[in-house]
């Protein structure tokens, strides 16, 4: 996968193109360098459509005549005090709803000196759901008859794990570990033996717990007063127990009673949104990503409690 | 050591690409292990070749209100730097040059990819791009004293700043036995001057590529050669600097040199996927009170040694 | 033949780029622009057979212009200077100052009386400079890094608007209070 439009031949929409993402997607389309090819692709129909794509780009792909770019909406500031006291200039700086490693949908305006976060603002979200249903995947059965299986909501929890693992390693540039785990959640998926993943997932809760270098980058990160708990690393640390806990119930065939439909135990301390601009302001853009990777798996506030969150 | 100008303009660029094509495509194939890809060793040692022709047919970008000038000029400065850098680099008992202040200019050479990379940055108008160059300024000012005194610590022992000569006092002893501080010192600045992981913050995945964000086409290759060229510019001068140079057994002094520089290289190779990016604000710290005294010791040790 | 012909390339070009200096309209040109002014004026240097510092001045100047760019540019943030902005004001009076200040420099140089080379060169002019530098000149480089190490530490204290205090708390033993946590434990 491309990380910046620069790098891609290929834009794939996958899923339904919400309003939310129309002009984001438009505008990522603008910036790919030719050759280049668009695909939609709705569900089941993958494979046919990228070869479709693949025998485009091979005949030079496709030669739309787009006027010129449009302006990244890159606005000049005023000037304003740094954590030094100094007065510098300012960039704003929106990030999201589609950058690599991001909470799906999630846009955040920065007010940037330099590559310190000086102000952040997160926007509300107004079409929360996008791609949620696929986390109830385990209860998807409910009301065809079929048994959910207490081995079936631990597979679900561990591919969400293993999947907000994947980019807090991406971000943090541990390319080889974020591979690994997203080997790991695409095997899941795929329904691989629970034996065989069971001994590569344990392998990579031993290799993360034993790296020093990466427990002394991400202490003391994103730390709040009261509501989320701990740093970056005891988040990191914490995803690591739970999967260690939960990997065990893979071959469990127990059947789950359907009261606890849609919220299982996803239940998450705080709501991104109300703490996020605290979180990310003084920090640098590094940090900043790494803390936002940290904060998954990503819910929205209706489905946490009310909009406000859970706590004040 | 004999000195060749026909070999520095014709061999060496080709010789040096040849080496990291290798390098790349030894890379490529742990990738394809580590992914489990389901495909054949020969098809991912064929990825550079592949991405080499995907990006010469690439269209080039140009963005908004860009610097055009300051941005081709830094994209470029990248793989020249290296290729003037590794004009002292012997194989053998041969270097394209061996002037009196070789040391000296292969730090300066080295020096031009601060400014390529951060006009790189700055060129396309591009916060992300621009956080990008701003890092590398930040991690210079982090591994460049260390990465002196390494270097001043082998010139230091030979008693000169000619290459050729700091191999020549290696006959008895190499200097990697009797300055390791300098040589773990040199392994860790030297992948950081070539924004090498875990140093490639510049080119972060945070920043969606960094100085690279919008870079595409030819553009995008000179650069991304250029950033290889450094690796292996780097890991061949650690050969004459500590290991001896084309010493060693049975084999002729150019193979040795090439078998100690693809080491060093695996070392590199191998490093980046051990390693989480480093980030300045944390390794900033250990670099000045840690690794600079370390190194000013070791220096004042190898200075003690000569004297004495 | 050929090295008349590099010196005045070297010296036109170095004259040229440290005029755009103030004729560009963005910061990063003019910066890099004046590094390239003294890249040539290394590679003049070098002319002069003078290899380590002809060598020494580009690797200073590069890491000098790239620190100084970051600090401009820091209090004027405009990717690729979308603000254009003039590096001088009073137009007409400042360029015939510098005009005038050029034209009477390069005339002095060719109505000075130079002393004639006496002796041969030495070999290794590294090694002679090192020797000059560490023998008779000891006393002036010392002083001169007394200098400047006590200009940065005082630069450093006057710019710092927290103290070990302020970190550290009233007696010291606190954890330091940064707004971001270094990577040695103290």
């Amino acid at each position: 996968m491309a990380l910046n439009p620069a790098d891609a031949d290929l834009v794939v929409v996958a899923g339904p193109l919400t309003h939310r993402f129309t002009e984001p997607v438009e505008r990522i389309w603008r910036q790919v360098p030719r050759p280049r090819a668009f695909v939609r692709v709705r569900e089941h129909e993958v494979g046919d459509r990228l070869d479709t794509a693949s025998v485009v780009l091979s005949r030079g792909g496709e030669h739309e005549d787009g006027g010129g770019e449009v302006p990244n909406g890159l606005v000049m500031a005023d000037r304003g005090t740094d954590r030094d006291g100094l007065a510098l200039d300012r960039l704003h700086v929106p990030l999201g709803p589609l950058l690599p490693n991001w909470p799906a949908g999630l846009v955040v305006h920065t007010t940037l000196q330099g590559d310190v976060i000086q102000h952040a603002q997160v926007d509300p979200p107004d079409e929360v759901g996008v791609g949620e249903d696929f986390w109830r995947w385990p209860w998807w059965p409910a009301g065809t008859g079929e048994e959910i299986t207490s081995g079936g909501v631990a597979r679900i929890r561990l591919v969400e794990l293993l999947d907000a693992l994947g980019r807090l390693f991406a971000v943090a540039g541990w390319l080889d570990v974020a591979v690994r785990a997203g080997v790991l959640r695409d095997f899941l998926l795929e329904g691989a033996e629970s034996a065989w993943v069971r001994r590569r997932l344990l392998r990579l809760i031993t290799r993360v717990r034993r790296s020093r270098t990466w427990w002394w980058l991400t202490a003391e990160l994103g730390e709040h007063r009261h509501s989320v708990v701990g740093d970056v690393s005891t988040r990191c640390s914490a995803w690591l127990n739970e999967m260690e806990r939960i990997v065990v119930d893979l071959d469990s065939t127990e059947s789950v009673p359907l009261d606890g439909l849609g919220s299982g135990d996803r239940s998450v301390p705080v709501s991104p949104q109300r703490v996020l601009p605290e979180l990310l302001e003084g920090t640098e853009f590094a940090s900043a990503r790494l803390i936002v990777a940290s904060l998954e798996p990503w819910r929205s506030p209706d489905e946490v409690g009310s909009p406000g969150g859970v706590d004040d | 050591m004999t000195e060749g100008t026909g070999w520095a303009v014709l061999v060496l660029p080709l010789a040096l690409t040849a080496f990291a094509l290798l390098a790349l495509a030894a890379d490529a194939v742990v990738e394809v292990r580590v992914a489990h890809a389901r495909r054949s060793v020969a098809a991912a040692a064929a990825d550079p070749w592949r991405e080499v022709a995907r990006l010469l047919v690439g269209q080039r970008r140009t963005t908004v209100a860009a610097d055009g000038v300051l941005w081709r000029s830094g994209v470029v400065t990248v793989p020249l730097a290296a290729l003037l850098a590794a004009l002292v680099l012997p194989l053998g008992g041969f270097a394209a040059a061996d002037p009196g202040v070789g040391i000296v200019w292969f730090n300066a050479m080295e020096i031009l990819g601060w400014a390529a990379l951060w006009t790189a940055g700055w060129g396309p108008n591009s916060p992300l791009s621009l956080i990008g160059g701003y890092r590398f300024v930040a991690q210079g000012m982090c591994y460049e004293l260390p990465h002196m005194f390494a270097l001043i610590t082998a010139a230091t022992g030979a008693g000169t700043l000619r290459v050729g000569g700091i191999v020549d006092a290696q006959a008895e002893l190499w200097f990697v036995v009797w300055m390791p501080v300098g040589f773990v010192v040199y392994l860790i600045s030297a992948a950081a001057m070539a924004f090498w992981g875990p140093f490639d913050a510049p080119l972060g995945r945070d920043l969606s590529g960094g100085v690279v964000a919008e870079l595409s086409g030819v553009d995008r290759l000179v650069l991304l050669t250029g950033r290889w060229l450094l690796v292996v510019v780097a890991a061949g001068m650690a050969v004459p600097l500590f290991l001896g140079g084309g010493r060693g057994p049975l084999l002729p002094a150019w193979l040795w040199t090439l078998v100690k520089t693809a080491l060093v290289l695996t070392f590199l190779l191998w490093s980046r996927r051990r390693f989480p990016t480093v980030r300045m604000e944390r390794f900033t710290e250990v670099s000045w009170l840690v690794l600079l005294p370390l190194t000013i010791l070791q220096a004042l040790i190898v200075a003690l040694v000569v004297l004495v | 033949m050929l090295t008349a012909v590099l010196f005045w390339l070297f010296g036109v070009s170095a004259v040229v780029f440290g005029f755009l200096v103030f004729r560009l309209d963005s910061m990063a040109r003019v910066t890099f622009a004046l590094l390239a002014s003294f890249v040539f004026v290394a590679c003049e240097v070098l002319l002069l057979g003078l290899s380590y510092l002809g060598v020494v001045i580009v690797l200073m100047m590069v890491m000098e212009m790239v620190i100084m760019a970051v600090f401009m540019i820091m209090y004027m943030m405009n990717p690729a200077g979308l603000m254009p902005m003039a590096m001088y004001h009073n137009k007409p009076g400042a360029m015939s100052v510098s005009l005038g200040t050029f034209a009477v420099l390069a005339t002095g140089t060719f109505l000075v009386d130079w002393p004639e080379s006496r002796g041969s060169r030495p070999s290794d002019t590294t090694k002679s400079l090192g020797e000059s530098l560490m023998g008779p000149q000891m006393l002036t480089m010392m002083v001169l890094g007394l200098v400047l190490f006590a200009t940065i530490v005082a630069t450093v204290v006057l710019a710092t608007n927290r103290g070990r205090y302020d970190r550290f708390g009233d007696d010291l033993r606190a954890r330091p209070d940064d707004p971001v946590p270094g990577g040695v434990r103290r």
